[in-house]
């Protein structure tokens, strides 16, 4: 069997916010979403990317030596030209800072099953496991069913977070059998804004999401919708009740809030992309207190349990 | 430290033109004229036993300053341009330059200067601080000036730190607390406590401890002499080298009859409305011993300013201060076991480069580290039945052969000694019955009258007789535990497995109980626990400055062990467990030192919960151990399970067999880069500016990695053979001077062979090495491995001449170095192959080395506060640590080697614990989320998972300050807001609040995992 070996963007060894327990978290790089507000830019792209952080680098210039291109300069702000720079990736060795960094690399199932094993201790003891995140994971479907059996073979528990847009029968042929739980994001119910802030319709992903559901009575996994909560954006009222409406009609009584955080803010400078919204709109702060408990009691009055995330 | 400096400095402001020699005599001489000319300060030179005389040389190591004191009869005069060579004490300066820098320093700065050695002192500290005392009864006031300013200072930089914190932790506590954990019966030999946790009972449920507890917040300790002074007048009576008809004292008798007389004449205390009778001190809330044998010397030259310093403050009154000062100190000056030493030896190599103060630290010197008697024992069955077999072997030995009399006079002295101690507990007990009998014929209050007769009748039946109530068991410990410290020096004393020693006098009381009355029961034993917890911390150890910026915030640490599994294997869990551990809780002190052992598989998970629980709500303990990994160190050596299984933790961390074992586990603490430097630099040691090492080759005739490695081996046997000639040689002292004859009698078998434990009579002996700066010594061999032999980035020159400049002017290399190559702690498998030769490198060689009475060295890796004393005096390392820079506490990891506690956690798992019989410390700070009401039982279940795992890994030890750095910020600005923030520093916990700056911010600088 060939198949397109994905590239991994990071693995975070102790998360407890991806799931129940003590988890490891693998970043796939590559989305067919486009939203605004990605938390995780570094994961959108398909292709590997540099990496350059201001506060570690020292100015030492021992890159500008071994850049192939010459598209690294002190004199830059951004120190990358990034329309020279053909991600040769010859500054990595030499930064002495590790400023310089890649974000993507091919591993092999068994090199990210190694990285993973030795945390299993912790996931046994805490009811933890492995979260397959990104990106999007379902991109290269074939190997996520791979690396998905080999963690139930170690016994390891698994989960995906997913953004809902893949094909269904391929799906429920070669990762549900090896899932424990998905994580399903649900963001803007109506069409048009969610092709405008995500850039794809949404339609098959609803439709996905249903299918889904109804395979919880057959299958043996747990299936739970995540609406992250983007102000402005996902949060205004018309969205929020369509999502409660929707959650009403297909009987969900339970569902994960996930709140705005700025912290992503920065990865875009890091990564020589450039910024999307102007310097006071709110999705640079942190998400407010009060209005999290408005929305909770809002779900609650609507039957839905909600945690937040 | 030096009272010198402020004279001189003084001398300095007035007339700016003098040089430095000219400066020192013209300083001395007006010291000669004020004291020779004033008749109460002349009276100082003149102690109570005769004139107090004292030769003092200052110079530099150049000799371009030399001059020389001499108090003789009562005058105090001085010789310019002279060194004797037969002075008491020399004080010698690095360079003309450096004295100049030390007359100008502040406090601070003065004491690093003596703590990096560039100030040293050679010979007889105690009558070092003898002159020292002299001086600051002229310039005491200056002194107290000095600190007002450097505590401004302190308070200035501390505000500022913490000025831009928003989110403190005033409430953390408080929170804390309200939300705590309940739990269900599950533990199968809890069976009297519906809730085990017992989550209903804050503090204010007792009012009685509450007060206790703030009186041992609020009161300032006070300096006492009783001891030195009672142990003076028996010696000065009855001769002390030897007896007043001219017959050489044995020396374990001598110590006996001398701590019988004491014992006998100690002044009874009972502290107001206490349920425990006794006192270690005459202080009921809290006084020092002032041991003579070992330390008491070292407040003589802070007398006059003892209760202005910063750093741990005590009360004096001028009757103790006299009676110290020209009584008890002068009659010790030669008695004590660091002076004998320097003096039966002839001032070995040893004894200087302890002196120096960078490279090892001989616990021996400050303590015997007695560790854990039998208390168990002696509560079970009454220290009668002891006597009486003291008396039955002295029997047997009486009709024995005269050959055997003659060629056994040791053995028979030893059952005479320690007959003689267990005789002086009884004296003191009955004088405790008798002011109990007193105070009850005053007292008319009904409820303290009910209280007082429980005393005055467990008082008539222990610790002479077997105790049969909760009460007779807790007072029983509590006056041996006096007994013990004044014994053998009032540190390290471990009272053992306390819910194993109690239960069955807890099942006793509580079974005879209506069922109405089971409730109020259990609030009495937690208070009476509790008032045993609170007698704990009724002693400290009186020490120099120096010595609390090296022990910054250090009590006498108590040790106190629960859980884990019983002789036979099996869950020991019980319903004392849970009262202690909530009491721990409650109190919040940091003294007893906590330890909660944990069997995997054994011990129930709701037990690792509530012990989770504890160091989330107290922030720093207790300190958790790894039952199953311990039990394999020590059963390694070929030790009796059944024994082991009985292990406490003693000291820090370190584990012994209570009742049974002498293991004397602060023998060796040591600077482990030390012999890694002089590897470097060819047995020369630059910080220490000493050439004493053996050649083994420059940095550039290294031609592979393990070449290098065989010279750090060859200079650690150095160092360590150096150390263990002197652990040797101490004991010997202490087999003259401390011989304990009360704490031989408490270990098994001393009795049954008439062998005290410091001639190896214990069942089981070992000594213990501590390493400091592990993980820094492994990431500087990675270093050296990875970029210099294998990937030959720099030469081992560059690194070298880098590390010389500090990294000054080598920005990219101290980058790379710091940055690309993976540390311990990191999760890659380098780290964990160096950490196992370095270990497996110490554990083999203690291992093969006897300590002089039956044993072996045991080795391990906790550090007290000795990663920011010995970090102060190292200079730059291999890894990209910066000179002066603290090492890591422990075998901690260094921040930057994972922002995942799991890498951490799993590599330190990966330690053979067969290497670390001495044990370690890990530790970190973890911080939560609290957000809501759920967190607590989130975060706690978190925090015991991580416990759990890393023991099924392997672990030995961890323990946490669950508190974030803005915390501890605004602790430190603003110490009154937190006064019993208690912090983990590496196996002893302190009152943050009231450590020295440096560890306070090293505290900060660890790693904060953030989960």
């Amino acid at each position: 069997m060939s198949f397109r070996q994905p590239l991994i963007a990071d693995i975070k060894g102790n998360s407890f916010e991806d799931g129940p327990g003590i988890r490891s978290v693998i970043f796939f790089k590559g989305c067919p979403l486009d939203c605004v507000w990605c938390h995780n830019p570094e994961s959108k792209k398909l292709e590997a990317e540099l990496w350059w952080d201001v506060e570690k680098c020292i100015n030492c210039g021992e890159c500008i030596e071994v850049c192939s291109n010459k598209a690294i300069s002190l004199n830059n702000p951004f120190f990358v030209d990034r329309q020279k720079c053909n991600l040769s990736f010859n500054c990595l060795d030499v930064c002495p800072s590790n400023a310089l960094s890649i974000v993507g690399r091919r591993m092999s199932v068994e090199e990210i099953v190694e990285k993973v094993i030795k945390y299993k201790p912790f996931f046994d003891s805490s009811g933890g496991g492995v979260t397959l995140s990104g990106g999007e994971a379902t991109l290269c479907i074939e190997y996520i069913s791979l690396l998905l059996k080999r963690f139930k073979e170690e016994g390891i528990h698994t989960l995906l977070e997913t953004a809902g847009l893949f094909d269904f029968d391929k799906f429920v042929k070669l990762l549900l059998p090896y899932l424990d739980m998905i994580y399903f994001d649900i963001k803007i119910i109506d069409n048009l804004k969610h092709k405008y802030y995500c850039g794809v319709s949404n339609e098959v992903i609803f439709d996905n999401f249903s299918k889904l559901l109804e395979k919880t009575k057959t299958n043996e996994f747990e299936l739970l919708s995540r609406t992250p909560l983007i102000p402005r954006i996902t949060d205004d009222e018309s969205n929020i009740s369509s999502i409660v409406k929707f959650y009403n009609e297909l009987g969900i009584n339970k569902a994960i809030l996930l709140l705005n955080n700025p912290a992503w803010l920065h990865k875009i400078d890091k990564l020589g992309q450039t910024r999307q919204f102007n310097m006071d709109h709110p999705i640079k702060k942190f998400y407010d207190d009060k209005k999290k408990k408005k929305l909770m009691d809002y779900f609650l009055k609507h039957d839905i349990e909600i945690a937040f995330g | 430290m030096d009272k010198l400096k402020s004279s001189i400095s003084s001398k300095a402001k007035e007339d700016a033109s003098l040089q430095a020699s000219q400066l020192l005599n013209e300083t001395l001489e007006g010291i000669g004229m004020a004291l020779n000319g004033d008749d109460n300060l002349r009276k100082e030179m003149i102690g109570e036993l005769g004139p107090i005389n004292a030769i003092i040389s200052v110079k530099t190591d150049d000799e371009s300053i030399k001059t020389t004191i001499v108090i003789d009869d009562g005058k105090f005069s001085i010789k310019k341009d002279f060194c004797d060579s037969y002075a008491d004490a020399t004080l010698i300066f690095d360079s003309v330059e450096e004295f100049d820098n030390y007359i100008n320093a502040d406090s601070d700065e003065a004491i690093r200067m003596f703590l990096a050695s560039r100030v040293r002192l050679e010979g007889n500290q105690s009558i070092f601080g003898y002159v020292n005392y002299l001086i600051s009864l002229l310039s005491w006031q200056d002194d107290v000036k000095a600190f007002d300013i450097q505590k401004n200072i302190h308070n200035k930089q501390n505000l500022k730190a913490a000025e831009n914190i928003t989110d403190n932790g005033r409430k953390m506590k408080h929170n804390r607390i309200s939300t705590r954990l309940r739990a269900e019966k599950i533990d199968k030999g809890v069976k009297w406590l519906d809730e085990p946790f017992l989550s209903k009972y804050t503090i204010d449920d007792f009012p009685r401890l509450v007060k206790f507890k703030n009186d041992h917040l609020n009161t300032t300790p006070e300096i006492t002499a009783e001891q030195g002074k009672l142990l003076t007048d028996y010696f000065v009576a009855n001769g002390f080298e030897t007896q007043k008809d001219g017959t050489p004292w044995n020396p374990i008798l001598r110590t006996a009859k001398g701590f019988e007389y004491l014992m006998n004449n100690k002044k009874p205390v009972i502290r107001k409305n206490d349920l425990l009778a006794g006192t270690v001190t005459p202080n009921p809330i809290c006084g020092s011993v002032n041991q003579p044998y070992t330390v008491g010397w070292s407040i003589w030259a802070e007398l006059n300013t003892i209760p202005y310093r910063e750093l741990d403050p005590f009360t004096i009154t001028a009757d103790t201060k006299n009676t110290l000062s020209r009584y008890v100190f002068p009659f010790w000056r030669d008695k004590y076991i660091q002076q004998k030493w320097k003096n039966d030896f002839d001032y070995p190599l040893s004894a200087k480069i302890n002196d120096r103060m960078f490279c090892f630290g001989l616990w021996g010197l400050v303590s015997l580290n007695p560790g854990s008697g039998g208390y168990d024992k002696i509560v079970k069955e009454g220290l009668g039945s002891y006597i009486e077999e003291i008396d039955r072997n002295l029997l047997k030995y009486s009709k024995s052969s005269a050959k055997y009399q003659k060629e056994n006079i040791d053995t028979k002295h030893s059952w005479e000694a320690m007959k003689a101690s267990l005789n002086g507990m009884l004296a003191y007990t009955k004088n405790l019955a008798k002011i109990t009998k007193d105070e009850l014929e005053t007292e008319s209050d009904p409820k303290r009258r009910k209280e007082l007769k429980q005393m005055y009748s467990s008082l008539q039946q222990v610790p002479e007789r077997p105790a049969r109530t909760l009460h007779e068991a807790v007072q029983s410990l509590w006056i041996m535990f006096i007994g013990t410290c004044l014994d053998a020096m009032d540190e390290s004393i471990t009272i053992g497995r306390l819910d194993q020693i109690l239960q069955p006098y807890f099942e006793a009381d509580i079974k005879k109980l209506p069922l109405n009355e089971r409730e109020e029961y259990i609030e009495y034993a937690i208070e009476l626990v509790g008032s045993l917890f609170l007698r704990f911390t009724n002693h400290l150890i009186a020490a120099a400055t120096v010595a609390s910026w090296q022990n910054s915030g250090a009590p006498g640490v108590t040790s106190i062990t629960v859980g884990g599994v019983t002789s036979d294997g099996k869950d020991a869990v019980n319903d004392m467990t849970y009262i202690v551990l909530k009491v721990a809780e409650i109190l919040s002190l940091n003294d007893p030192d906590m330890d909660a052992r944990y069997m995997v598989g054994v011990n129930s998970t709701d037990y690792i919960r509530r012990v989770a629980e504890l160091n989330y709500i107290t922030n720093g303990t207790p300190s958790i151990h790894n039952d199953k990994t311990i039990i394999e160190s020590l059963t390694n050596h070929g030790w009796d399970i059944r024994d082991v299984r009985e292990w406490v933790s003693c000291g820090c961390v370190e584990p012994i067999i209570h009742g049974k074992h002498f293991a004397a586990t602060g023998d060796l603490d040591s600077n482990l880069m030390v012999p890694l430097t002089m590897a470097i630099y060819n047995g020369y040691h630059p910080s220490a500016k000493w050439d004493f090492g053996p050649k083994t080759g420059e940095v550039s005739d290294f031609k592979t990695f393990d070449e290098f490695y065989n010279a750090f081996e060859k200079q650690f046997e150095f160092i360590y053979k150096n150390a263990m000639e002197a652990s040797q040689q101490i004991l010997k002292v202490q087999q003259y001077l401390m011989p304990a004859p009360l704490n031989s009698a408490m270990l098994e078998n001393c009795i049954k062979d008439g062998v005290g434990m410091t001639h190896g009579g214990a069942k089981y002996n070992s000594s213990g090495g501590a390493f400091t700066a592990l993980s820094d010594v492994v990431d500087s061999l990675l270093v050296i491995k990875k970029v210099i032999f294998d990937d030959k980035k720099y030469s081992f020159d560059e690194l070298k001449e880098a590390m010389d400049a500090n990294f000054e002017g080598f920005k990219t290399l101290h980058t790379y170095i710091s940055n690309k190559v993976p540390k311990f702690g990191s999760g890659d498998e380098s780290g964990r192959i160096m950490v196992d030769r370095v270990t497996t490198m110490i554990a083999d060689y203690m291992h093969s080395h006897d300590n002089g009475r039956g044993g072996v060295y045991f080795a391990g890796y906790r550090t007290n506060n000795n990663h920011t004393v010995y970090g102060r005096v190292s200079g730059a390392s291999a890894s990209g640590r910066l000179a002066g820079k603290p090492f890591t506490s422990g075998l901690t990891p260094n921040p930057a080697a994972s922002n995942n506690i799991l890498d951490n956690l799993n590599d330190i798992a990966s330690i053979n614990p067969l290497n670390c019989d001495n044990n370690y410390t890990f530790n970190v700070r973890v911080s939560f989320k609290e957000k809501d009401d759920e967190s607590h039982k989130q975060n706690v279940d978190h925090l015991a998972n991580y416990i759990q795992t890393y023991f099924v890994n392997g672990g030995m030890q961890i323990q946490c300050n669950v508190v974030d750095s803005d915390t501890l910020k605004d602790a430190m600005a603003h110490p009154k807001l937190y006064p019993d923030l208690i912090a983990r520093v590496s196996g002893y916990t302190g009152y943050y609040t009231r450590m020295q700056q440096d560890l306070q911010l090293e505290i900060i600088g660890r790693t904060e995992f953030k989960i």
